[in-house]
């Protein structure tokens, strides 16, 4: 148990330092356990859709740049709720090539935030896969 | 729209496209005991409205597709049956501008995203000390 608590710690400390998830991740945690694990599921649900959608309107002839906003930005929202700081981040980026209408800033920042999304979602699993191990070795989160 | 003692629980409408915002906010109100309804567009909001006369409060996201915040803050403010409805904007973005925007166009409140409990129940206080 020990061993495992310390893994965790190194886990979270590493992906803080890192600044893929900051501190609001924690405090999600202290509306429970399950509140924090149903909210996680939903994002990850939603930046699924998200991501499918903005690359789809982005392979569109004529782009409608202000729906890409809505939705880079509905993301980015979403990310911020569970403390993704640095997919937020490229959220903005790309949310800024939206508003100037630029195409090609748009593909290359969308690419840049797939890549946060996959570096993010990878930890996540990795947090979670530690949580249910010291869950089912009797422990608490 | 339904006046409430100083002190009452308030119904809450709050508005927001994402899933993942609409299940925090309705956490947050609901462990204030707000009563609250939760939907996914200003076109909704607009529907339900007309159909419940007991919101005492709306909080709504900013940047939606179809009808933004501040596109359902004018409409809600000019009914002359919905206009005593306080309106609370939350968005991600802290863009000074739009928000002035807001309170201009009569929202009692801007929030930035993510939204804290804090953040819910000072607003809240506020309005039942209305």
């Amino acid at each position: 148990m020990q061993e495992l608590k310390r893994s965790f710690a190194d886990l979270k400390y590493s992906i803080a330092r890192e600044k893929i998830l900051n501190e609001v991740f924690d405090q999600l945690y202290e509306e429970g356990y399950d509140f924090a694990s149903e909210t996680i599921t939903l994002f990850h649900s939603e930046a699924e859709k998200s991501l499918t959608e903005l690359t789809a309107r982005l392979d569109q002839e004529i782009v409608n740049f202000h729906m890409l906003e809505v939705v880079i930005n509905r993301l980015k929202g979403s990310g911020l709720i569970i403390g993704a700081a640095r997919l937020a981040d490229a959220c903005l980026t790309m949310a800024t090539y939206c508003d100037a209408s630029n195409k090609q800033g748009c593909v290359v920042s969308l690419n840049h935030v797939k890549e946060e999304y996959q570096l993010l979602m990878s930890k996540i699993e990795s947090i979670r896969k530690l949580e249910n191990e010291i869950i089912a070795a009797g422990g608490s989160i | 729209m339904s006046s409430f003692a100083a002190g009452e629980l308030m119904h809450v409408l709050a508005v927001d496209d994402s899933s993942v915002d609409r299940t925090l906010i309705a956490t947050l109100l609901r462990s204030s005991k707000h009563r609250v309804t939760t939907v996914d567009s200003g076109k909704r909001a607009l529907e339900l409205l007309g159909l419940e006369s007991d919101v005492n409060m709306i909080i709504t996201d900013y940047w939606m597709p179809e009808m933004t915040g501040y596109e359902l803050l004018k409409k809600v403010k000019e009914s002359s049956v919905l206009r005593q409805i306080p309106v609370v904007i939350m968005s991600s973005e802290n863009v000074p501008t739009r928000i002035n925007k807001c309170l201009e166009e009569g929202a009692e409140d801007f929030l930035l995203k993510p939204v804290r409990s804090s953040d819910v129940r000072r607003v809240c206080g506020r309005m039942m000390m209305r």
